[in-house]
C-alpha cells in the first residue's frame, strides 16, 4: 500500500498509487470472473463497483500535472482497489475451499473403499485422480459446474462402489470397515472442533455427534456379541453418512471462520475496530458479515437497474446469458430492465443467437 | 458419466475444444507464436542439409514433435498454462495426458502451415520441406533456359552452390506491459518539467513566467492529438518511443548554457517507429511555441533522398492534419495554423498525397500557363475548397517543419529562399534531424558534417542564447553515440544520449531468409538442338551456343525467385494489402537496365517461367514440354477430385517418381493463377521509375522492380516480401538496408537472394556469409571524415555566402545569383564584401568549422584570388572581354536564344591556336 503519510514525492506517490490500483482491478476482476464461471457471483453491486473503479482509474490517468491532491486521490483509489480485491480474493478462496473440504470428505472414503478387496473401484479411483489434478490446477469451475469431472459426479460414482461393497462383503465385514471409516472421519472433524475452540469459535455438534455415536456404539455392541441384524449393514452405511457430514460440516465452519476473518479485517481497516463484527466472526455468520461489507465497501449503489445491467454487460462481454446468470435479477425483471436500457440508449444493439 | 478412458485417442470433442481455445482472441499471440517457432523449427532442420549440400531437405515430423514438446507442453510453457489449463480443455488433457492433446495441437499447426503455402508434405507425409527450403531447391538446381527447342537436359547449370539463413525478427514491443500508455509518457513530461527547471530563452523571452504553464496546456492539447488523431491500432508507444519523447522535448523547451549542445541518437529495428520517437517531441514543441506566438520554422527534418522526404512528409501531413483539425484549424491560412509544414526538396511540386476530405489527390498548384506544377500550398484535385494553406511546396515558406534533403538545405542557406525560410525570424530552427543517419557515409557524411557545422553557426548567430536540439536516427549503425558526436560536431560523447529499446522492450516477431547463391564460372556452352540430341557430343551438327554468365544466373533467379516465393493477396493477414512483389538491387544504373531488359525478355518474350510449370494437376494448356503429365493423371483418385497424383505431394524417387521434378525443371508450388502468368516489371534509375524497354511510368503496377542503392532507403511498399542482391554489397549497412526494405510488417517473413557471381569479393562474401547474415559491430561501422580539409574547404566558402545571407546590409541575393536585369552573381560585390568584411569572416569561418585562423584566412584568401581572377580577360591575346562579363553574356544571351555565336567563335579560334 501506498505511504499514507505523503512525505515521499507526489509524483512516485501518484505513480505507485496508479500501477497499485490497475493491478488491484486485474487481480479484483480475475477473481469475480473466477466466481462467475463457478455460478458464485457475488451480488451485482460488485460489478458496478469494478465499473467504478476502472472510471476512477481512467480519471487518474488522465490526470497529466500531479499535484499533492492528485496523489492523494490516487491512493484513495488504490485502497479501494485493494479493499475491492481483497474481498473478491476471500470469497473466491472461500468458495474454492469448500470444494477442497468435500473433496477431501471423497478421498479418506475413497481411501476406505480401496481397501476391500474383489471390488472394482478403478473408475473411482481415475475420477478421484481427475478431480484431484484439476484441483491442484485450481479448475474450480469444472469440479463445481462442469460435465465430465465434478464432485458430484465422484460422489455418485463412490455410492455405486460403496453399493457394490455393501453386496460382496459379509455383514460383519462390512461394519467392521464402515467403524474403521467412521474412526477415521471422527479424527478428522475432532482436530477440526478442537481448532475451532483454540481459535474461540467452536461450534455445537453434540446432537448430531450423538446420532453417529449411538449408531456405531450399537454397531460394535453387536459385532463384539456376533449379533448383526439385518439392520446393521444399512446402520453401517448411515453412520458413514453421517461422520461425512460431520466432517464437511466442520470443515466448512474452518474456511467460514477464515473467511469471516479476512471480510473482519477489511471492514475494521476502512471502518476501524468494531465489536459486533467481532461477534460475527466467532459465529462465522458469513451473511451477516458479507451484507456489511458489501453495504460498506461496495456501497448503496444509485445506479437504476438499467444502469446495474449494463455494468453487468460490460463486465460479461456483452453476453446476456452471462450477466444474467451472475446477476440477482429474475429473468422477468433482467430482460425488462434489458428494454428500459435499449430505450434509454443505454444499449445500442443486440444481436440474439440460438445455441 | 461421460468419462472417456484415458487410453483412447482423443476424440473430435476435445480436438474441437482445445483448438477452439487456441483460436480464442486470448490466445492469439500464442497461436502465432506456436506457428511461427514451429515452421522455425522445420526451416533450421532443412537448412542444416541445404547447407551441407542436401537440397532435397525435408524434416521428420517425429523430430520436429519431439522438440514441441520440449519447447511447448512443459509444465510451465504458455500452452499449457494458457490453454491446457482452460476451463474447458483441462478435462481432455486429464483424460487423455498432456502428450497426446500436444499432438492434436502440433498436427493442426502443421496443417495450418500447409494449407497457408509455409510449408510441404514431402515423400510420405511423415516429412516436410518448408517453402523457402523448396524455393532454395529450385535455385540450386536452375539451369539456363533459352527456348523450347533445347532441351533442358543439355543446357548449362548456373549455380554451383546454395546457403540458408534464417534470422530472427525482432521489433520494439508496443502493446502490454511492456510498452507506456500516452498519458504516462505525457506525464513524465510534465514530471520533469516540475522540478527546478528555466525556459529556453525563446521560451522565457515570448511566455516569461507563464512559460511553465503553456507548456504544459500545449501537452493537453498534444493528448487529444494522441488519443483521438492516430489510427486505432496506435494506442500505446514503445518504451523507447516515450523515453525519447520525454527527453527530446524536455531538452528543448528548458534552458541550457550556452555551447551545451545535446545530441540524441534513436536507434531502432526497420519499421520499429522511429519516427514517431523524434516526430512526436517535433510537433509537442510546434505547438508550444504556436502557443508562445513563435514565428517561423522549428524544425527542419533531413533526408537523403527526395522519394524519402515525400515519404515522411505525407505522414508529416497526416498528423499535423489531425492536430490542425482538432483545434479547428484545418483551413486557416498558413500564419493562422498552429503546425505549418513544407517541402522543399527539388522535386517538391510533385508530391501527390490523399486529400484528407475526400477521394481526392492534393497536389502543389498548376503552372499559369498549364506546364506542370509550380511552388504553392496543396490543394485537392476534386473540391476547390478542399485548400491547405499551411501545407506548402513554397521553398521560401517559413513553415514550422520544413523536409528537404541535406543538398536542399545546403542551398538554401546561401539563397533568397532560405534567408526566408530560415533566416527572417527572432528565433531561428531548435530541430535539425537527420534521420536514416547511417547514410551519411563517406563523402556524402563530410558533406553533411559540414553542412550541419555551417546550420549551427548560422543560428548561433541569429539568437547566441539558444541552443538547436540535434537529433539523429538509424537502423544500422555501430557505435552511435560516435558517429553522432561527430557528424554534428558535438564536444563532448556525453552531451549525445543514445536511446534505443533494451532488450526486453524487444520481442522476435518472426524470421527471415537469405539464400545465398553462387554462380558457376562463366563459360560458352553449345546446346545441340533438332536431331542432335540424340548423337554423341563430338558429332553434334546442329547447335545453339550460349553463354553461361553470372549475369545469366540472376536472369534466371529473378524470375524464379518471383514465381516461387510465397504470395499472399487480399489476406486477412494482411488485412487486404497484397504480398507479392520483389525488389531487386544492382550497384549501377548500367546493370539496371541490362538485367531489367533481359528479364523483361525471358517474362514477356520467351515466357521461360512457363517451362517450369507443373501442368499435370494445373488446368489449361500445358506448356512445359517435359511435365509427365500423362503418367501422373493416369493414376490419379477420382474420389478425392485429384487431377494427377503429384498434386497433394511433389513426386520423389521412392514413390511416383518425375525425373523432370528431381531435375529442378518442375517448379511444383507455382500454381497461383497470378504467378502463372509473365510478370510486371520495372526499373528505377536516374530517380525515375520505368518499364525496362519503355519510359511509360508504371507507378505501382509492377511485380519486379529493379533498382540502384537509391531506393534503399525509407521506400516503404508494403506488398515487398523479397529483395535480391545482384553481387557483393558496397558495405554492409548498406545491404542491410536494402532487405530491410522487404517485409514492413512484422508479421512478414521477407525472403532476400543474394547472388554472388565469380569475382574474388563475391566468393568471399559467400564462404563468410554471416558477415551478411549476422553483421558484427566491425561491419556495420560507418567511415566518416568529418574533418576532410578538402570537403571542408568548399564548406568554408559557402559558408561565406551562408555569412552575406544572414546579415543586414549585404546585398546577399545579388552575391549569390544577380539581380535582375543583370544575370549571375554580382562579383564586385563580392569583392566589396570580402574586403570589408574580412575579419568578420575570418572569425565565421574559425567560430563554424572550428579551424585555426590560418586555415580561415587560406580559405579567404583564395576566395578573394578566385573573384579577382573573374576580371582577367577570358583569353588574353585573343578575346580580351573580362571573363565573368563573358561568361554572363553568355548565359543570358544561351538562355533566350539557345546559342552564343562569341563563345563559338571563340572556341574556334582557341582550338585554331592549339594546332
Amino acid at each position: 500500500m501506498p505511504d499514507p503519510v505523503g512525505e515521499e514525492d507526489p509524483w512516485d506517490r501518484f505513480d505507485h498509487a496508479l500501477a497499485l490500483a490497475r493491478n488491484n482491478l486485474d487481480a479484483a476482476r480475475y477473481r469475480y470472473e473466477g466466481l462467475a464461471k463457478m455460478k458464485a457471483a457475488p451480488p451485482g453491486g460488485y460489478v458496478s463497483a469494478l465499473q467504478d473503479l476502472e472510471t476512477d482509474i481512467e480519471s487518474l490517468d488522465n490526470v497529466l500535472d500531479v499535484t499533492v491532491d492528485d496523489a492523494e486521490r490516487a491512493e484513495a483509489i488504490a485502497r479501494q482497489s485493494d479493499i475491492l480485491a481483497d474481498v473478491l480474493d476471500a470469497t473466491w478462496s472461500f468458495e474454492t475451499a469448500l470444494l477442497d473440504v468435500e473433496l477431501d470428505v471423497y478421498r479418506t472414503w475413497h481411501a476406505s473403499l480401496e481397501r476391500v478387496d474383489g471390488v472394482d473401484w478403478s473408475d473411482a479411483t481415475a475420477e478421484l485422480e481427475s478431480v484431484t489434478e484439476l484441483a491442484a490446477n485450481e479448475n474450480y469451475t469444472q469440479l463445481r459446474t462442469g460435465e465430465q469431472f465434478t464432485l458430484q459426479n465422484l460422489s455418485r460414482n463412490l455410492r455405486t462402489v460403496e453399493k457394490s461393497v455393501m453386496e460382496a462383503m459379509d455383514a460383519a465385514e462390512y461394519v467392521r470397515r464402515c467403524l474403521q471409516t467412521v474412526e477415521e472421519f471422527e479424527e478428522q472433524f475432532v482436530g477440526d472442533l478442537k481448532a475451532l475452540v483454540r481459535a474461540e469459535a467452536s461450534v455445537q455438534l453434540k446432537e448430531q455427534r450423538k446420532d453417529v455415536t449411538d449408531l456405531t456404539d450399537r454397531l460394535s455392541e453387536q459385532l463384539d456379541g456376533n449379533e448383526l441384524d439385518e439392520q446393521a449393514v444399512t446402520d453401517a452405511r448411515c453412520a458413514i453418512e453421517g461422520a461425512m457430514m460431520l466432517k464437511y460440516y466442520t470443515g466448512h465452519a474452518i474456511r467460514a471462520f477464515e473467511y469471516c476473518q479476512r471480510l473482519a479485517d477489511v471492514l475494521n481497516a476502512v471502518d476501524g475496530a468494531d465489536e459486533s463484527i467481532d461477534g460475527l466472526v466467532e459465529t462465522r455468520n458469513v451473511h451477516k458479515l458479507r451484507a456489511r461489507v458489501e453495504d460498506t465497501i461496495v456501497g448503496v449503489t444509485t445506479k437504476t437497474d438499467a444502469e446495474r445491467i449494463v455494468d453487468l454487460l460490460r463486465e460479461h462481454d456483452g453476453s446476456l446469458e452471462a450477466a444474467l446468470d451472475a446477476s440477482e435479477f429474475n429473468s422477468v425483471t433482467f430482460f425488462e430492465s434489458v428494454r428500459t436500457a435499449f430505450e434509454e440508449g443505454l444499449i445500442v444493439d443486440m444481436e440474439v443467437t440460438f445455441e | 458419466m461421460t468419462q472417456t478412458t484415458a487410453s483412447g485417442a482423443p476424440g473430435a470433442e476435445a480436438i474441437d475444444t482445445v483448438w477452439t481455445e487456441l483460436q480464442a482472441e486470448s490466445n492469439e499471440r500464442l497461436l502465432r507464436a506456436l506457428k511461427a517457432t514451429t515452421l522455425r523449427r522445420v526451416d533450421e532442420l532443412c537448412k542444416r542439409q541445404i547447407n551441407a549440400g542436401v537440397y532435397d531437405s525435408s524434416a521428420k515430423l517425429s523430430e520436429v514433435f519431439a522438440w514441441f514438446e520440449d519447447e511447448h507442453l512443459a509444465n510451465d510453457s504458455e500452452l499449457v498454462e494458457a490453454v491446457f489449463q482452460a476451463d474447458q480443455v483441462q478435462p481432455h488433457v486429464v483424460s487423455y495426458g498432456r502428450e497426446a492433446m500436444g499432438r492434436i495441437v502440433f498436427r493442426r499447426i502443421v496443417e495450418t502451415l500447409e494449407a497457408d503455402d509455409e510449408l510441404l508434405y514431402v515423400y510420405d507425409r511423415q516429412r516436410v520441406r518448408s517453402r523457402v527450403a523448396e524455393m532454395a531447391r529450385y535455385f540450386a538446381l536452375i539451369r539456363q533456359r533459352l527456348d523450347e527447342d533445347t532441351d533442358f537436359e543439355f543446357t548449362p547449370n548456373l549455380v554451383k552452390m546454395v546457403k540458408l539463413d534464417i534470422i530472427d525478427r525482432e521489433q520494439p514491443i508496443v502493446e502490454g506491459d511492456a510498452a507506456v500508455s500516452f498519458q504516462d509518457t505525457l506525464r513524465q513530461i510534465n514530471r520533469k518539467l516540475s522540478g527546478d527547471v528555466s525556459p529556453s530563452p525563446e521560451l522565457e523571452a515570448t511566455l516569461g513566467d507563464d512559460w511553465l504553464a503553456e507548456v504544459k496546456a500545449s501537452v493537453r492539447l498534444f493528448r487529444d492529438f494522441l488519443d483521438d488523431g492516430l489510427p486505432e491500432e496506435f494506442d500505446q508507444l514503445a518504451a523507447y518511443q516515450k523515453r525519447a519523447f520525454v527527453d527530446v522535448y524536455t531538452n528543448a523547451v528548458t534552458d541550457r548554457e550556452l555551447d551545451d549542445e545535446r545530441g540524441h541518437v534513436i536507434t531502432a529495428s526497420t519499421g520499429g517507429g522511429k519516427t514517431e520517437a523524434f516526430l512526436f517531441p517535433v510537433l509537442l514543441y510546434c505547438l508550444t511555441a504556436w502557443k508562445a506566438g513563435l514565428e517561423g520554422n522549428r524544425a527542419v527534418l533531413t533526408y537523403p533522398r527526395r522519394d524519402l522526404c515525400d515519404n515522411q512528409f505525407e505522414r508529416l501531413f497526416e498528423y499535423a492534419h489531425k492536430i490542425n483539425d482538432q483545434l479547428g484549424h484545418a483551413t486557416v491560412s498558413f500564419e493562422e495554423a498552429p503546425i505549418s509544414i513544407a517541402l522543399q526538396h527539388g522535386n517538391r511540386n510533385y508530391v501527390e498525397l490523399d486529400c484528407p476530405a475526400c477521394e481526392g489527390t492534393l497536389t502543389a498548384p498548376d503552372r499559369d500557363h498549364g506546364d506542370g506544377k509550380q511552388d504553392g500550398c496543396l490543394s485537392c484535385s476534386n473540391h476547390d475548397d478542399h485548400r491547405y494553406e499551411w501545407a506548402t511546396t513554397d521553398r521560401s515558406a517559413a513553415a514550422d517543419v520544413i523536409v528537404m534533403t541535406q543538398n536542399s538545405l545546403h542551398l538554401r542557406m546561401m539563397d533568397r529562399y532560405g534567408e526566408e525560410a530560415f533566416w527572417s525570424q527572432a528565433y531561428p530552427t531548435k530541430f535539425l534531424v537527420l534521420d536514416e543517419v547511417h547514410v551519411y557515409t563517406e563523402q556524402a557524411g563530410m558533406h553533411v558534417a559540414n553542412v550541419v557545422r555551417r546550420f549551427k553557426r548560422a543560428s548561433r548567430e541569429l539568437a547566441p542564447g539558444q541552443v538547436p536540439s540535434l537529433v539523429a536516427s538509424s537502423a544500422t549503425i555501430h557505435n552511435p553515440k560516435d558517429f553522432t558526436r561527430r557528424i554534428f560536431g558535438i564536444a563532448d560523447e556525453d552531451d549525445v544520449r543514445w536511446i534505443e529499446p533494451d532488450d526486453d522492450e524487444m520481442d522476435t516477431v518472426g524470421s527471415e531468409y537469405i539464400i545465398f547463391v553462387k554462380a558457376t564460372e562463366p563459360r560458352d556452352v553449345p546446346v545441340p538442338i533438332g536431331d542432335s540430341v540424340f548423337k554423341p557430343q563430338d558429332e553434334w551438327d546442329d547447335v545453339e551456343r550460349t553463354t553461361a554468365s553470372n549475369l545469366s544466373c540472376m536472369i534466371q533467379i529473378a524470375y524464379g525467385f518471383w514465381h516461387t516465393a510465397r504470395k499472399e493477396r487480399g489476406g486477412t493477414r494482411t488485412d487486404g494489402v497484397d504480398k507479392d512483389k520483389v525488389l531487386g538491387f544492382v550497384d549501377s544504373i548500367d546493370s539496371v537496365s541490362r538485367l531489367g531488359n533481359s528479364v523483361e525478355d525471358a517474362e514477356q518474350n520467351r515466357h521461360l517461367f512457363e517451362f517450369r510449370r507443373p501442368d499435370a494437376f494445373l488446368r489449361g494448356e500445358g506448356s512445359n514440354p517435359d511435365c509427365h503429365d500423362e503418367t501422373f493423371t493416369a493414376g490419379a483418385d477420382d474420389t478425392f477430385d485429384e487431377r494427377a497424383v503429384c498434386e497433394h505431394l511433389p513426386p520423389n524417387r521412392y514413390l511416383n517418381e518425375c525425373p523432370t521434378y528431381e531435375a529442378g525443371e518442375c517448379w511444383w508450388t507455382m500454381t497461383q493463377n497470378f504467378e502463372l502468368r509473365p510478370m510486371r516489371m520495372a526499373i528505377q534509375k536516374s530517380g525515375k521509375r520505368q518499364r525496362p524497354s519503355s519510359s511509360e511510368n508504371p507507378g505501382d503496377e509492377w511485380d519486379q522492380l529493379v533498382a540502384t542503392s537509391t531506393l534503399e532507403v525509407g521506400f516503404d511498399n508494403e506488398s515487398i516480401i523479397g529483395t535480391f542482391q545482384y553481387r557483393a554489397p558496397m558495405s554492409v549497412p548498406s545491404f542491410l538496408q536494402r532487405k530491410g526494405r522487404g517485409g514492413r510488417d512484422a508479421e512478414d517473413r521477407p525472403v532476400t537472394v543474394v547472388v554472388l557471381g565469380s569475382t574474388s569479393t563475391d566468393s568471399y562474401y559467400f564462404h563468410h556469409s554471416d558477415y551478411l547474415s549476422d553483421p558484427r559491430d566491425e561491419h556495420l561501422e560507418i567511415p566518416l571524415d568529418e574533418k576532410n580539409r578538402y570537403i571542408r574547404s568548399e564548406h568554408m566558402i559557402a559558408a561565406v555566402f551562408d555569412y552575406f545571407n544572414i546579415h543586414e546590409g549585404i546585398d546577399a541575393r545579388a552575391i549569390y545569383k544577380g539581380r535582375w536585369p543583370d544575370y549571375g552573381p554580382d562579383v564586385d560585390e563580392l569583392q566589396v564584401e570580402l574586403e570589408r568584411r574580412g575579419s568578420d569572416l575570418k572569425n565565421w569561418l574559425e567560430t563554424a568549422f572550428d579551424v585555426d585562423e590560418d586555415e580561415a584566412a587560406t580559405a579567404l584568401e583564395r576566395l578573394t584570388a578566385y573573384a579577382g581572377s573573374l576580371e582577367d580577360p577570358v583569353a588574353p591575346g585573343i578575346e580580351e572581354t573580362p571573363y565573368w562579363a563573358f561568361f554572363r553574356e553568355a548565359v543570358e544571351e544561351a538562355g533566350s536564344s539557345g546559342s552564343y555565336p562569341p563563345l563559338d567563335d571563340l572556341v574556334t579560334q582557341l582550338r585554331g591556336e592549339r594546332k
